[in-house]
């Protein structure tokens, strides 16, 4: 019963996906956000909404004259698509397992595709605007379930990330919210209902609480930068510092001696043996670059069991950094975006990634400067916040190929454009 | 509890897609009506 009701309120993203392809983005960015399949359990579960959504997109576009849409030639378009042909060529060449490297290269390529329909897309302050709410609204349901768990079970309840998602364990969900919480704290003041901005400013706190219920020590470093950021925004600094105390202080009382004991081993970094393993997968993707240098092992490889084994043998390379490393039996992923993508591709595909990201963060910050509009402005800013912690706590993530961060550089483009066509009068 | 706040969030999906797609039309004419504009006032000229 509850598939079909699913269903038939999921008919009119598709019809008007159909009619008005922009629409259509906003029901992508939901089903990736939201992860619908996660509530049904009946015949609706193996649907792939955001196939059926995508496609609903697509077909629009071919149909609907749109007098917004904008040509996709743009650098870091350009940029997103080499470093989506090296990512292929690593993989025809991949160490480990085909079907592992191809089926990660079939997710990112759907990344891309999506960052690159939103660039021709998202052209009108309307639909940008659009696109955020449906992105927090999807966002925001996780956030709510998870957030409250936490604390109606008083901290009990470990945040261990979300089911057939990018987000699958409590590191990656807390980053993937710590980048949603600048957009929320945009668009508060935006919204124009009053009963949204109530919800967004309540799930911004609920995400704060998930990023603590998460026990990522990434994580938390990553909301000391948006309670940084946000501090330096807010106009009333001493009742945003009174409500942060207050805020933290019943956050960390209520999640307990366990996650201060958490939170205190980024002291003892060296003695702790999950940043050891950490330290072990590093070096691995390190030397898998040094071997394959163009090309890397392919996506996914380096924590393939015989990959990991044979890097293994020269891991004593590094021993001027540490000599414990993780055993050899024990592969790990690379826990960060650098020695993913490092691993993975080789040294020219982390040059197309850091160009990427260095490029996109240049745009924001120009953003913040040149923009004609206040609204443009404070989105820049809030981007901005959040590729710094993806840079930041990404460090310590394997989240190199993650939806939300290349839809993210294409808003950048987005506003860029939308600045560009403003005239003053 | 949850499917019904899903449903809810869901319905409010739907309800925020139809005010966007709304504003989107308007927006749509009003780039229509600037483009006769432009084309009138050039041949006037």
């Amino acid at each position: 019963m509850k598939d079909l009701i699913f269903l038939l309120m999921f008919l009119p993203f598709v019809i008007l996906a159909l009619r008005n392809p922009f629409i259509g983005l906003c029901g992508w960015i939901w089903t990736i956000m939201a992860i619908p399949n996660n509530m049904l359990w009946g015949f609706a579960s193996d649907i792939r909404f955001t196939y059926v959504i995508a496609l609903a997109t697509i077909i629009g576009m071919i149909f609907d004259k749109d007098p917004f849409r904008k040509p996709l030639f743009n650098g870091l378009f350009v940029l997103m698509v080499l470093f989506l042909l090296q990512c292929a060529i690593s993989n025809t060449f991949t160490l480990g397992t085909g079907v592992a490297s191809w089926a990660v290269w079939s997710d990112f390529f759907k990344a891309i595709l999506f960052s690159g329909l939103c660039m021709m897309l998202l052209t009108t302050k309307n639909r940008i605007e659009t696109f955020l709410i449906v992105l927090l609204l999807g966002a925001g349901f996780n956030i709510f379930f998870e957030g409250l768990k936490f604390l109606v079970s008083l901290g009990n309840y470990k945040i261990i990330g979300i089911q057939n998602s990018m987000m699958t364990d409590n590191n990656l969900f807390a980053l993937a919210i710590l980048m949603v919480l600048p957009l929320y704290m945009y668009m508060i003041p935006q919204a124009r209902h009053k009963y949204l901005k109530l919800g967004f400013t309540g799930l911004a706190g609920l995400a704060a609480v998930c990023v603590i219920g998460s026990f990522s020590r990434g994580g938390f470093v990553g909301l000391l930068i948006v309670g940084w950021r946000i501090f330096l925004k807010v106009k009333r600094k001493f009742v945003f510092i009174l409500f942060t105390l207050i805020f933290a202080s019943s956050a960390i009382y209520v999640a307990s001696d366990k996650w201060t004991d958490r939170i205190q081993t980024i002291d003892n970094a060296k003695e702790d043996d999950s940043f050891l393993g950490r330290v072990t997968a590093w070096k691995l993707a390190t030397l898998a670059a040094m071997d394959r240098p163009f090309i890397g092992a392919g996506q996914d490889s380096v924590q393939h069991g015989w990959v990991w084994a044979y890097y293994y043998s020269d891991i004593q390379k590094f021993d001027f950094i540490t000599d414990r490393n993780t055993p050899i039996e024990h592969p790990k992923a690379s826990h960060s975006i650098y020695f993913q993508v490092l691993g993975d591709t080789g040294f020219i595909g982390l040059l197309l990634f850091l160009l990427i990201l260095g490029k996109s963060l240049l745009l924001s910050k120009q953003l913040t400067i040149d923009a004609k509009q206040a609204w443009i402005s404070n989105l820049g800013k809030s981007i901005n916040t959040s590729l710094l912690v993806y840079l930041i706590s990404g460090g310590l993530l394997s989240l190199a190929y993650y939806d939300l961060i290349y839809a993210m550089v294409s808003m950048l483009i987005c506003l860029k454009q939308i600045n560009q066509s403003i005239v003053i009068k | 509890m949850s499917s019904l706040v899903f449903l809810i969030s869901m319905g409010l999906v739907i309800y925020f897609l139809l005010q966007g797609d709304k504003q989107d039309r308007l927006d749509r004419q009003q780039a229509e009506d600037d483009k006769k504009t432009l084309a009138k006032q050039s041949k006037a000229k």
